[in-house]
């Protein structure tokens, strides 16, 4: 049966966040083909500003001739909703973060991340078609008896950038200083810890006129939060600037100030604000792990095994050493045009007319 | 094992080998805390109340405001080498003033430790007194 229909499951949904983004830019696909479609989350997890935008899961009623997608990362109350759909079911599966990143800072989200890989593989028996996101993802979908995933890399769109920035971000570091950008969940498996530790070095050592830019929301680990609080604190950083959750204005100006993305996160099912930075012409500093190297492709630096010291020196050789600095934006460059050259629209649709 | 990759290419001989070399000027350790005291030690914590225990404890050990002497950045140049000096010399008049209301904000933060470690405290008694009651309960109940 054709779908008349493509609506999408999520477990949570705010603007900015890359899953969220990517149900966006699925919608507007589908809704281009001529197809109704919605998203819908549990209402205690939609951000207050996006209300317009994803509808509460209460709101869902499935018919047979709908495709539902569900994007799955964790476990929720669309699960159930995704499990009850009568019509054709897909998953787009985004990695589940090991839980034991969440066992010291909240046992309950450690036991939502727990439940959902206990889960998974039910979730996927009941699915008509399983993608992944990245290879690194399909790869994890293939050990657990699934190989059959195809990979649909996480959308990037540029227009979400191509915004004014926020004139308040960009007066408040007006005064011209190195600034290194972390953009990404406040979460224990971003290990954002060694970032601050890494940049310790690096502004005590190297470049004293610097900042360290964290953007992203505390929301998913607060605990964890007010370690970094106290540990910046601790090593004596008053310029290392914790800015929570940005405004796609606000992302836009943090990005504009930057000199350097970095990120130690130790667990990426992908990592989306890479491509972001590289779209931006800021050279990206990367731990290789996960789906890092996918979204790298052959650009920009990637690390393994760095002391906190050595990371410290390489900021230095990306602020200072200018060809170095030149042949990473290059490579950036290359990569760029091949993600904004691909044709999304006609691979997801290809993807969606697979086993119809 | 050290591994660099730059623009798609292996450059961990190249690169890897002259990070390590100028990451020896590093000397020295960057936290004043020992490991047991610093803010990452709560990545060992057990569970929330652990954490919970553990960040008490910390807090406990952070209350006061430093005000140590500290090193102002200047840059280089004779303008910028004058504001550092006349930097130097605001932060040394306004010491009087400045250690008097640290003085007073860490009466205030310490304050707000304890009152937070009484509430504690008494929320923790109430509790254990509950959880004796139930089994008391529990017990009449089974006989």
């Amino acid at each position: 049966m054709i779908s008349t229909a493509i609506h999408q499951l999520v477990a949570g949904f705010a603007l900015g966040d890359a899953i969220s983004h990517e149900a966006l830019a699925i919608r507007d696909i589908c809704r281009d083909a001529g197809l109704a479609s919605e998203i819908y989350a549990p209402k205690d997890r939609i951000a207050s500003d996006a209300a317009n935008t994803c509808h509460p899961l209460s709101d869902y009623q499935p018919q047979t001739s709908d495709t539902v997608i569900f994007h799955y990362s964790i476990t929720s109350p669309a699960t159930t909703a995704f499990q009850s759909s009568p019509g054709r079911k897909i998953v787009i599966y985004h990695n589940i973060t090991p839980p034991e990143f969440f066992v010291p800072f909240d046992a309950d989200v450690a036991r939502q991340l727990t439940e959902a890989r206990q889960e998974l593989k039910s979730i996927l028996t009941l699915a008509d078609a399983v993608w992944a996101d990245s290879a690194f993802n399909a790869a994890e979908l293939n050990d657990l008896g699934f190989p059959n995933a195809k990979v649909f890399p996480l959308l990037f769109r540029a227009d979400g950038l191509d915004i004014p920035a926020d004139q308040a971000v960009l007066a408040k570091f007006a005064v011209p200083m190195k600034n290194i950008l972390f953009v990404g969940r406040i979460a224990p498996n971003k290990c954002i810890e060694e970032l601050i530790t890494a940049f310790a070095w690096f502004h005590k050592n190297i470049e004293p006129q610097s900042r360290l830019l964290i953007v992203g929301s505390d929301r998913s680990a607060p605990t964890y939060y007010s370690m970094l609080k106290m540990y910046a604190a601790e090593l004596g950083m008053d310029t290392v600037f914790f800015e929570r959750f940005a405004s796609p204005s606000g992302l836009s100006a943090y990005y504009q100030v930057a000199d350097i993305f970095a990120t130690t996160s130790r667990h990426e099912g992908y990592c989306l604000p890479l491509v972001e930075a590289m779209y931006k012409g800021i050279p990206v500093v990367s731990r290789q792990t996960g789906g890092t190297p996918e979204a790298m492709g052959d650009a920009g630096v990637l690390f393994e095994d760095l002391r906190a010291e050595e990371l410290a020196e390489l900021f230095g050789l990306l602020c200072f050493d200018a060809p170095f600095k030149q042949t990473v934006i290059e490579s950036q460059q290359k990569r760029m045009k091949t993600l904004l050259n691909r044709n999304v629209k006609a691979e997801f649709l290809a993807l969606l007319a697979q086993g119809q | 094992m050290m591994r660099i990759i730059v623009a798609g290419k292996d450059q961990t001989s190249e690169i890897g080998s002259e990070l390590t070399h100028r990451a020896a000027r590093h000397q020295g350790a960057l936290s004043p805390w020992s490991a047991a005291d610093s803010a990452l030690s709560l990545k060992a914590s057990r569970d929330m109340t652990d954490y919970l225990n553990r960040f008490g404890k910390l807090m406990r050990l952070r209350y006061a405001l430093c005000t140590d002497p500290f090193p102002i950045p200047g840059k280089p140049g004779l303008a910028a080498n004058l504001i550092k000096k006349l930097k130097t010399l605001l932060w040394k008049l306004l010491r009087y003033q400045h250690d008097r209301m640290s003085c007073q904000q860490n009466a205030i933060n310490e304050l707000v430790i304890s009152a937070h470690d009484f509430q504690n405290s008494a929320m923790q008694q109430r509790l254990n007194a509950l959880e004796q009651r139930i089994q008391e309960l529990e017990r009449e109940k089974h006989r």
